[in-house]
């Protein structure tokens, strides 16, 4: 849906349901916005039927990523991540692989470090909840705007609830145990690079191969 | 002289910011006509940072200003933006009165061919303003809160002081400290009051909470006047274990950062925000395409002892 906004998307599934996607004349998209329809956008079908496969197509090798923000931050940025304006941090869909090396619950932000990365100078953790901080989903995907939206606490509740949708990934997925191998899509945000490690969000487990290698940023 | 005098380096008229008073000029060698510049008490520093910079950035572009204060009434604020379209400015850079009750007062200067740019302070209303300048009030508390949480080792009971829950602004943070702390059912929060933005509102406030809830170990406010009357009740109390978090960035609010009073604090960008606002005027007025969308965020910087010494009049040195 690269074409749309949420104005559209949420007209379009007002309008057909779950019968596909129908582009509606601008005007008409100006005029559900102003009738206070945006509220329409399901978090679940958003996530799964364009969020996950958007990250498909576009998840970089974290080993590449890391390397790109070790030179340059603002041109990584520029190159695999999305930053919507200076109001957000950097956000970067990433593939990577790893073995769990311990599960950490002593906060909610539960966290299980990762060995075998391939990132060498920092050290990199999946954050497996109950708590996830942030809003990297929703800035990471390129037709959400706040723009869209017009309400930072809508903006804010709809990004909970795409939280929500990787808590359920994560719970699918099943518990950790050390030494397990694990690949998977995630997410991470940024402002500047500075970021002791790289907490990375999951948003796929065992994803498919990705059999297009100009899977670009 | 007054702190509308100081406003400007040419200042040719300033008059007390009474409701009869007319509107201050800040003038110089400009010819590109006059832009109203109408935000809250100039008495905070944070409007007065707000002021500054867009009178700054006006003057630097080839305007005179007119600098007012609406102090959050409604009714001034529709004076104050009728005298200025009746004097021929060729634009407002507002900060308003009231979020929800502010539409029809740009409509009416948008009706009368004068733009405004409003800043801080959004309106529910698409294509009134010509653009909506604020802070990422969520990014901003979803920050402070989950610095907060963490130094509260993720439980106890806190309290929540509000900044003013009349202002969309107030009630975004807190909806956003609650989304983060919300999450932790080990925190409990004991009382919540509106201290609507005012420190001393804030210290009584929290002179009678610490009455009732002795245990409390946290509290998390609104705004850094609100932070600021929290620390000098806890002080009174001599409670200085107590950890406090707010949102505004002042000078005020860096210094008790650095005295460790204070843990952490989101520094609001108030000077980008007006001078950018005096921009995207300029560019309309010059009748170019701006381009960017009608409402803009801008992040909130998260202040702790560590950055601290960055911040200055609500502008932040990245050296």
């Amino acid at each position: 849906m690269s074409t749309v906004t949420i104005k559209h998307a949420a007209l379009v599934l007002l309008l057909v349901g779950s019968s596909g996607f129908t582009l509606v004349p601008r005007d008409e998209v100006a005029q559900a916005g102003a009738s206070g329809q945006r509220a329409a956008l399901d978090a679940g079908q958003l996530f799964g039927q364009d969020i996950v496969p958007y990250a498909r197509a576009h998840a970089a090798p974290l080993t590449e990523v890391a390397r790109a923000i070790d030179e340059d931050f603002d041109a990584a940025c520029q190159r695999y991540g999305r930053q919507a304006s200076q109001a957000f941090p950097c956000s970067f869909w990433v593939h990577a692989q790893g073995s769990v090396e311990s599960i950490d619950s002593g906060s909610r932000v539960g966290k299980a470090p990762l060995a075998g990365t391939g990132v060498e100078d920092k050290p990199v953790a999946l954050l497996v909840g109950p708590v996830i901080p942030g809003t990297a989903v929703r800035d990471a995907f390129p037709d959400l705007s706040y723009d869209d939206f017009g309400d930072q606490g809508a903006f804010a509740r709809f990004s909970s609830a795409l939280n929500d949708q990787v808590r359920a990934v994560i719970e699918a997925r099943g518990p950790l145990e050390a030494g397990q191998q694990l690949s998977f899509n995630a997410v991470f945000s940024a402002w500047d690079g500075s970021d002791a490690a790289f907490e990375l969000i999951p948003v796929e487990f065992d994803p498919p191969p990705v059999t297009d290698q100009g899977a670009a940023p | 002289m007054n702190t509308l005098c100081r406003l400007g380096s040419a200042c040719l008229v300033t008059l007390a910011l009474g409701a009869a008073a007319p509107l201050a000029v800040a003038q110089d060698t400009a010819d590109k006509g006059t832009i109203a510049i109408l935000v809250n008490s100039l008495d905070n520093p944070y409007y007065a940072a707000e002021a500054h910079a867009a009178d700054a950035k006006a003057r630097e572009l080839g305007y005179q200003t007119l600098i007012q204060s609406h102090n959050e009434d409604v009714n001034r604020q529709r004076e104050l933006i009728s005298l200025a379209v009746g004097r021929g400015v060729k634009g407002i850079v507002l900060d308003n009165a009231d979020s929800s009750a502010s539409g029809a007062a740009v409509q009416y200067a948008k009706d009368q061919g004068v733009p405004t740019v409003l800043i801080n302070r959004e309106i529910p209303q698409d294509g009134v303003a010509l653009a909506q300048l604020t802070h990422n009030n969520v990014q901003a508390a979803s920050q402070v809160a989950q610095a907060f949480v963490e130094r509260m080792g993720e439980q106890g009971e806190y309290v929540e002081l509000t900044c003013n829950l009349a202002d969309n602004n107030c009630v975004t943070r807190s909806e956003a400290f609650h989304q983060v702390l919300d999450q932790y059912p080990e925190m409990t929060m004991v009382a919540r009051q509106d201290a609507k933005g005012v420190l001393l509102n804030a210290k009584q406030s929290m002179d009678s909470i610490l009455q009732e809830h002795p245990n409390v170990r946290g509290v998390i406010a609104g705004n850094g006047p609100v932070a600021l009357g929290a620390i000098a009740s806890l002080q009174a109390a001599r409670r200085d274990q107590v950890v406090v978090a707010g949102i505004d960035g002042s000078n005020d609010e860096r210094d008790a950062v650095r005295a460790g009073h204070l843990y952490a604090t989101a520094m609001l960008q108030a000077q980008r925000l007006a001078s950018d606002g005096v921009v995207v005027l300029d560019a309309h007025l010059a009748g170019a395409d701006e381009g960017g969308p009608e409402r803009r965020l801008y992040r909130g910087i998260l202040i702790t002892e560590d950055n601290a010494g960055r911040v200055k009049d609500f502008s932040y040195s990245d050296e």
